[in-house]
């Protein structure tokens, strides 16, 4: 009789490898940026610390081995490639252990693929591959043992033939396959936003503002405070804040910056904003604060921030203590032979920590963008962020009079300003007219501004709102 | 055929057998001389040239940076003793040897010869020796510090660790690995003692953890007495009481500069809890909101309660005027009660501000912590250790021991007082690090040396810095459930 094809283990590897690539794509096509995340957010080494730290703690063995597979998730085809291996190692080791228990396995091989729903239902949530691990050591351990076992004592064990339809089996292989792809696949708990935050915070740190732009629509922003974040940093960055701060939701201060929020990724995105704005201790300060919340105090992208911070400020040794420090790991050659040149060349020099007589603290927003516009009297992005964010508090006497000190620099006689400023001043001139004295105010906003004061007097003030949204004067009312 | 396997077997063997005693004696004598002699000492890391160690201390490690091969020979009065070879730059002496070295060399010097191969220098270049003094005296076997990320407000894994001295032995007194979340610090022993021990565990289920007599237990300040909360401690010689202060601490953030934070005290006071009676006795002079007074000390007699003290401000605003004074004042242990206040340090006339009194065994010398201002000198790269001698209230000259730029902070004394060990960030600005230094009975301290470590650049690359270094006589066996008493549940 002729033997089919398909035998018990090639079934088997048939199974495994089709669920492998089912598994690699669910991975790399919905979740690549949180795959590169999690690279960011764990964080493994060499050195002898790391070792005893990670066994001192409940992740133990599992969170280590866990911790040095994340380093290669900082490319999604092998961190996706990595998850997908993780999940189908359970159920290749409990076919094996089936074929080699059974003396026709191939009508039970489906009973391997239910494991994978239990690995799946909570893989996306398993930071430190605690679980996934943990399952795959235990089933690898049952593997061998039951393969040792079987050497020696051959069980005859007979699955019964009714249950041998071929037709049954593969029904029943697809649908176990089918959960738990469905596990990984769902929007649960806000998995698809995770993806969404971890790719605006993907294209911050690769400042690709435009890509940040046309990610985040103004409606998400209004509604999602991180994605608002994002949008408004993205605006600040590309110069167009004062021209769509409040249609992307610009609601006050406290959406410029966390100060209540210690998720890795607030933190993170705050150490972005305080990167693109120069203000390298409130860097430091976010950097290890974000760091603090990995499992071992640290993280591959807080290292990295501190790294390149401490160059920037030409702080030789602990530049090169955290350049050291990464050079341990196993996939960081590429970047610290990049800065090798870089510390190097701040070897021995003195660091360049900016002097504050007045020593401005890190307190609320609008105190630390106000130092920044203090030393920076010309510096359009602080004074864009400071103005907003006073417009968003209604702050408008305050704004009036840091526009006059910014304006004498930054808006000489003549030179256009702004149109939400514009907007502003027209609408503090009602109460107070001189704050428009000596300012150039485009014929175009004045005529709007008639056009809006015109609709609010004759009682059509939802029309007014309508048609002059994203306006400063639809904002305030 | 036969023959000729033979024969050409024989060959072979004898072949084998040159080639293995060619690799077998090289390898036992990678030994070699260096071409260049350099009129001058090697740059090592740690810098161990012409430090005092005492017979007891753990091999001195040391790399010299961007080299290859390196070597290391030990003498004592022209005798060779110890020859050490390394890759990486890296030398790593072996304990037994590095025993035997000590005892054989005590109470005078080690010659240290080393000679390195490196890009500018391939046939190597052996360098002029620099001398290590043995000082008989032994020091406490042990040391207790708490491991810490440096900074900020949040933390992950804090764990009071102990470490041999004479090895590279480290191990964990308690953590808060279980729950990643309290927060442990200000651990304390009574005279030196490894058998009790205390130190304050913050937290939802927190309290002050006291490991007295073989029993643990948790006191709650803030449901006891005045009901304040304790911070820094000091356990009376007797081991009855501890002074401690309490402290209403904050922190504020700098936006710019090189020191990024500040760290004060709203208020503080000065109680003493009795372990016996489980009271606390308070003095009135010591609770008002006017004065702060913090970082008790007890003279080794117990006669004395040292603290610093300064007038409140208007925090933070004025956190630039806070100048602590030094004082001490008399303890009658017998009837629980202070006797008149003395100021030993005047930081309005003198200037700068006192931290962390400590009084050497003798009784006889008082080394403090001097910063410009405020209560938190770890944050202030001009903090330098002082010392005054009790005897003529004179300051001793300790400059030897301090960084001209980073901070040098806090300090113990060990059981016989002629050693200390100290924090300082000299290394890199930001990660506490631990320096001994030796100091004779006059008070006059030798160059500080770096806490060995089995790889020396493991000082560099450790993410943790060292708080509050305390010497003990032996290691903690602390029970296991001390951890029950103050974990946070998930």
């Amino acid at each position: 009789m002729k033997k089919s094809f398909f035998t018990p283990v090639r079934s088997l590897l048939f199974i495994a490898a089709l669920l492998f690539v089912v598994f690699w794509s669910v991975w790399f096509f919905c979740y690549r940026h949180y795959l590169i995340w999690l690279e960011g957010y764990s964080f493994f080494s060499t050195l002898p610390d790391f070792a005893s730290q990670y066994f001192s703690i409940k992740e133990g063995l599992p969170g280590y081995i866990g911790a040095f597979l994340h380093q290669f998730y900082h490319l999604p085809l092998l961190g996706a490639a990595i998850q997908s291996l993780l999940t189908v190692i359970p159920a290749f080791c409990l076919g094996i252990i089936l074929i080699r228990l059974f003396k026709n396995p191939e009508a039970i091989l489906w009973v391997s693929v239910i494991p994978l729903a239990f690995i799946t239902y909570r893989q996306f949530w398993d930071f430190h591959l605690y679980y996934t691990v943990t399952a795959d050591i235990a089933s690898l351990i049952l593997m061998v043992l039951t393969l040792a076992v079987t050497a020696f004592v051959k069980p005859e064990w007979k699955v019964p033939e009714r249950m041998g339809n071929i037709y049954l089996n593969m029904t029943l292989t697809v649908v176990a396959a089918s959960v738990s792809v469905w596990f990984i696949a769902r929007d649960e708990n806000g998995k698809r936003t995770h993806e969404e935050y971890t790719r605006l915070e993907y294209l911050g740190e690769n400042r690709r503002w435009d890509d940040i732009l046309d990610t985040v629509s103004p409606k998400d922003a209004r509604t999602d405070e991180l994605k608002r974040a994002y949008a408004l940093l993205a605006l600040s960055e590309s110069g167009l804040l004062t021209e769509h701060a409040f249609r992307y939701g610009l609601q006050g201060e406290s959406d410029f910056v966390f100060t209540d929020k210690i998720s890795p990724l607030c933190l993170n995105y705050n150490a972005l904003f305080y990167q693109c704005n120069d203000m390298y201790n409130a860097v430091i300060h976010q950097a290890y604060q974000q760091g603090v919340q990995s499992v071992t105090g640290v993280s591959f992208s807080s290292l990295r921030r501190l790294a390149d911070t401490y160059i920037e400020l030409k702080d030789y040794d602990l530049a090169r203590k955290y350049v050291d420090i990464l050079s341990h790991s196993s996939c960081h050659k590429a970047w610290v032979k990049e800065r090798l040149p870089q510390l190097e060349a701040i070897r021995n020099v003195k660091p360049e920590y900016a002097y504050d007589e007045y020593k401005a603290t890190i307190s609320n927003f609008t105190h630390v963008i106000s130092s920044m516009v203090d030393r920076n009297r010309d510096n359009r992005k602080y004074a864009d962020l400071l103005l907003c964010s006073l417009l968003a508090d209604q702050e408008g006497g305050k704004f009036k009079d840091i526009f006059r000190y910014v304006a004498e620099v930054q808006y000489p006689a003549g030179t256009p300003i702004p149109r939400l400023y514009e907007e502003a001043l027209l609408m503090i001139s009602t109460i107070d007219p001189q704050s428009v004295a000596g300012i150039r105010i485009s014929a175009d906003t004045r005529k709007r501004f008639a056009d809006f004061a015109g609709l609010m007097n004759s009682g059509k003030g939802t029309q007014a709102l309508r048609k002059h949204a994203d306006t400063y004067w639809a904002y305030s009312y | 055929m036969t023959k000729y396997m033979q024969l050409y077997n024989r060959d072979t063997i004898s072949k084998c057998l040159i080639v293995l005693s060619i690799i077998i004696l090289s390898g036992c004598s990678s030994w070699k001389s260096a071409s260049i002699s350099a009129d001058c000492r090697p740059v090592i890391f740690p810098d161990y040239a012409e430090v005092t160690v005492p017979t007891n201390i753990a091999p001195l490690n040391f790399m010299v940076e961007e080299a290859g091969h390196i070597q290391a020979s030990f003498s004592h009065e022209g005798n060779e003793l110890l020859k050490v070879t390394g890759e990486e730059g890296v030398i790593q002496i072996p304990l037994k040897k590095w025993r035997s070295l000590l005892a054989q060399a005590a109470g005078g010097n080690i010659d240290v010869y080393v000679s390195v191969w490196n890009e500018e220098h391939p046939q190597g270049v052996a360098y002029l020796p620099f001398p290590i003094h043995v000082e008989e005296t032994e020091i406490d076997p042990w040391i207790a510090y708490r491991l810490i990320e440096p900074g900020y407000r949040s933390w992950r894994q804090i764990g009071l660790f102990q470490r041999n001295l004479s090895s590279f032995e480290e191990s964990a007194i308690v953590t808060n690995a279980t729950d990643n979340e309290t927060c442990l610090n200000c651990h304390h022993f009574p005279a030196y003692s490894s058998q009790s021990m205390m130190f304050h565990a913050r937290g939802a289920n927190g309290g002050t953890i006291l490991y007295h007599d073989g029993k643990l237990s948790k006191i709650k300040f803030n449901e006891i007495g005045p009901k304040k909360n304790t911070t820094y401690p000091a356990w009376h010689p007797d081991g009855r009481l501890i002074a401690f202060s309490s402290n209403t601490t904050r922190q504020t953030f700098y936006l710019h500069g090189e020191k990024p934070l500040e760290v004060y005290d709203y208020a503080s006071d000065l109680l003493v809890y009795d372990t016996e009676t489980g009271e606390v006795i308070t003095d009135p002079r010591f609770m008002t909101e006017e004065t702060l007074e913090t970082f008790p000390a007890w003279s080794p007699d117990g006669k004395y309660l040292y603290y610093v003290a300064a007038d409140a401000k208007n925090l933070p605003d004025q956190v630039e005027e806070m100048h602590y004074h030094l004082m001490r004042v008399p303890f009658d242990a017998s009837t629980n009660s202070f006797g008149q206040t003395d100021t030993l340090y005047n930081a309005h006339v003198q200037g700068g501000s006192a931290s962390y009194p400590r009084i050497s065994a003798d009784g006889r010398h008082l080394l403090y912590t001097w910063s410009e201002y405020g209560t938190f000198p770890v944050w202030h790269p001009e903090a330098d250790l002082r010392m005054i001698d009790l005897k003529t209230m004179e300051h001793v000259d300790v400059s030897c021991l301090n960084d001209p730029e980073e901070a040098d902070s806090y300090h113990s004394w060990s059981s016989e007082g002629r050693w200390i060990v100290f924090g300082s960030r000299r290394l890199d600005g930001r990660y506490t690090r631990l320096y001994i230094a030796y100091l004779d009975e006059d008070g006059n301290p030798d160059k500080p040396f770096l806490l060995p470590q089995e790889d020396p650049r493991y000082n560099l690359w450790r993410l943790k810095s060292y708080n509050v270094p305390e010497f003990i006589d032996g290691e903690v066996d602390l029970p296991d459930s001390v951890v029950k008493l103050f974990e946070q549940e998930k």
